[in-house]
């Protein structure tokens, strides 16, 4: 390849991962600045009852275990909140257990770590693995654990978010 | 300046009194540069597949995946993106020895099948690598330790829900024993047509690994854009091999209908065989090209071989010199007249489009005089070539065994070619003759430019043994002539 081509080429294959690293990546860390109006509003409703849960997970409540916060307390609101981590409860699914970890900073949603997917199988494995992602993205838009199931995905979805509601009524306080 | 009257032979009228330098004419130079864009295009091309590939992993978060959260979780990640980006190189390996004619054309057989061998040493470690982290990732989840998990986890993921793992699995194992069997090792343990046949079942491994790919792949079940982009990828390289490595060398031999008309015994163990076809003229091959040859006839219709066509093409005939070198060459001396011929090819790029120049200095050995001499009938068939623009220099061993000796002599004195012909034993490090080497004070470098006024002003295309090649191609760069006015053509595949 000739020399200007291959340092053009070179340029615009490095902007596009970059492009789609940022795509990918979770929004930035707020400031204190930020007002707090992104603050987590606790849904009250059970999850089952978004729209495309299936009718027959109302009456499947599945066990909600107990919540586990992490060692970091809470910061005042007025200074620059530090991330902390908050593990929610592990909801029991047919297909295994649903269990997930939140970061937050001050009343920001700053990241969702699935630490345990639905797994009774390789077919719950992979949809699980791909269902995660994408209720990760729609958790951290919306701000809270009220986002759309993945169709396909209606038990992984539910237990990620009753796991992801624990962990942020354990860590709203 | 005076030759050993021995090794030199025909006209020699414009070394005395040289020329100023040659600009190459408008046209020469176009071409060449048309064929930079084309590889440019090509480059940029494959560079946008893999780029695209990691992209659309990054995109969909894989970046965040493999950068934070639990171990086993971003193991995972690492086994998605290795099998993506493993996955692009294998495609792109596919295409470069697909015979695509924009590769050929561009850089020749020889090089795009290097380029071939070059990717696999990336695209198989990537494989496994997936294979391997997708597996303790998983297994990792399961909470199992690696050691356990690494025996453990196959056996669960094969008798698993998703079906699709067995063939993955099989895809895996045929892609190792095609990359095995391709160790230059084993090559040389293995007759090169059941290395072929080994090596054609990777098209089997690539479409066995397609369905766990679109079912089981997180990053392209439900993501409709990479979805698309990875079934176009697939859908246009199973097209083009199809088209170009299958339909195309089908048509062509039964369009030509190509049979052997005459074998002519040129010099011991060595034969000439004229081939008369159909409709040739519609046939796109040029001197300086080579066919895959096989004839059908018992003995020797299983193997097709590589030879370059020793005549320029006339559009009523073919011509192939053959050595013979063992195996199948040696039954080709008694292959009668009548007998079919099917053809794949032309391929090849060592061609008269590769040329930068006016002049043009043809240097061959042995056997490898068969294009140069194709090479020089064409070029000199051109009415604006002036006599003595084209030079051919022939090495060989002693007079006598010297193909197309008469053919050539002819040229030079008909058609204005500079004809040398070098004979006797080279020097150590040498690839001219000991007294050749002596007036350049054991500088091949010198010598040539002795032999060849101008040389520097040449495209030079040389043929012949591999390390003969190297002598000479370390000589012509010691004398000046710049990297991107010598062409070669080598064969080890």
């Amino acid at each position: 390849m000739r020399r200007p081509t291959a340092a053009a080429t070179v340029l615009v294959s490095l902007a596009s991962l970059t492009l789609a690293w940022q795509l990918g990546s979770p929004p930035v860390l707020p400031t204190a600045s930020v007002a707090p109006a992104a603050a987590l509003r606790a849904p009250t409703a059970p999850p089952a009852s978004t729209a495309s849960g299936p009718p027959d997970q109302t009456g499947q409540a599945g066990h909600v275990g107990p919540v586990t916060t992490a060692t970091t307390s809470a910061p005042a609101m007025s200074t620059a909140p530090a991330p902390r981590t908050v593990d929610g409860a592990a909801v029991l699914t047919p297909y295994g257990d649903v269990q997930v970890q939140v970061v937050l900073a001050g009343n920001q949603i700053v990241d969702v770590h699935p630490l345990h997917l639905t797994d009774a199988n390789q077919h719950s494995r992979s949809l699980s693995a791909y269902a995660a992602p994408k209720l990760r993205l729609e958790v951290l838009a919306a701000q809270s654990a009220t986002v759309d199931a993945v169709s396909g995905a209606t038990y992984t979805s539910d237990g990620y978010t009753r796991s992801l509601q624990a962990a942020l009524d354990a860590g709203g306080q | 300046m005076s030759f050993p009257p021995s090794s030199a032979v025909g006209d020699r009228r414009d070394v005395i009194g040289g020329r100023g330098p040659t600009r190459p004419t408008a046209s020469v130079a176009s071409v060449s540069r048309a064929r930079r864009r084309r590889a440019d295009a090509l480059e940029i091309a494959a560079v946008a597949v893999v780029v695209a590939t990691a992209g659309f992993f990054l995109a969909h978060g894989g970046g965040h995946d493999l950068a934070s959260g639990p171990a086993a979780g971003r193991l995972v990640a690492l086994g998605r993106l290795t099998g993506l980006l493993g996955t692009a190189l294998l495609l792109l390996q596919l295409l470069l020895a697909g015979r695509l004619p924009w590769v050929d054309r561009t850089y020749g057989h020889d090089r795009a099948l290097v380029a071939h061998r070059h990717l696999s040493r990336v695209a198989l470690p990537l494989l496994l690598a997936h294979a391997g982290a997708i597996t303790v990732g998983y297994a990792a989840q399961d909470g199992l330790s690696p050691l356990v998990g690494w025996l453990v986890e196959p056996v669960r993921l094969l008798s698993g829900a998703v079906p699709d793992m067995l063939t993955a699995f099989a895809a895996m194992g045929l892609l190792v024993v095609v990359a095995v069997t391709s160790v230059a090792a084993a090559r040389r343990r293995l007759s090169r047509e059941a290395w072929h046949v080994v090596h054609l079942t990777g098209y089997a491994a690539v479409a066995l690994s397609v369905p766990h790919q679109l079912s089981a792949g997180s990053d392209i079940a439900g993501h409709p854009v990479t979805r698309l982009f990875w079934l176009a990828l697939y859908i246009a390289t199973a097209g083009a091999v199809l088209v170009f490595r299958f339909l195309l060398p089908l048509v062509r031999s039964l369009r030509h209908t190509l049979t052997v008309e005459e074998v002519v015994h040129e010099a011991p163990g060595v034969v000439s065989l004229h081939l008369r076809g159909r409709a040739l003229h519609r046939l796109p091959v040029r001197a300086g090209q080579f066919l895959q040859w096989r004839f059908l006839t018992p003995g020797l219709w299983a193997a097709a071989h590589p030879w370059s066509i020793s005549a320029a093409p006339d559009g009523q005939h073919l011509r192939i010199t053959v050595r013979d070198l063992g195996d199948h060459s040696r039954r080709l001396l008694n292959v009668r007249p009548g007998t079919r011929v099917v053809i794949e090819g032309p391929y090849g790029a060592f061609t008269a489009e590769r040329r930068t120049r006016r002049r043009v200095l043809l240097i061959a050995a042995g056997i490898g005089i068969t294009p140069i001499r194709a090479l020089a009938e064409e070029l000199l068939a051109d009415s604006d070539t002036p006599p003595g623009d084209i030079s051919v220099l022939y090495r060989g061993a002693q007079m006598e065994t010297m193909v197309f000796r008469c053919e050539l002599e002819r040229m030079s004195t008909d058609a204005g070619l500079r004809l040398l012909m070098l004979t006797g034993p080279s020097g150590r490090g040498s690839w001219l003759p000991l007294q050749h080497a002596a007036w350049g004070r054991d500088d091949d470098a010198a010598a040539l430019h002795h032999l060849v006024p101008g040389l520097r002003d040449h495209d030079v295309y040389v043929c012949g043994p591999a390390a003969w090649m190297d002598l000479v191609e370390s000589a012509l760069r010691a004398a000046g002539v710049p990297a991107a006015q010598i062409h070669d053509e080598r064969f080890t595949a």
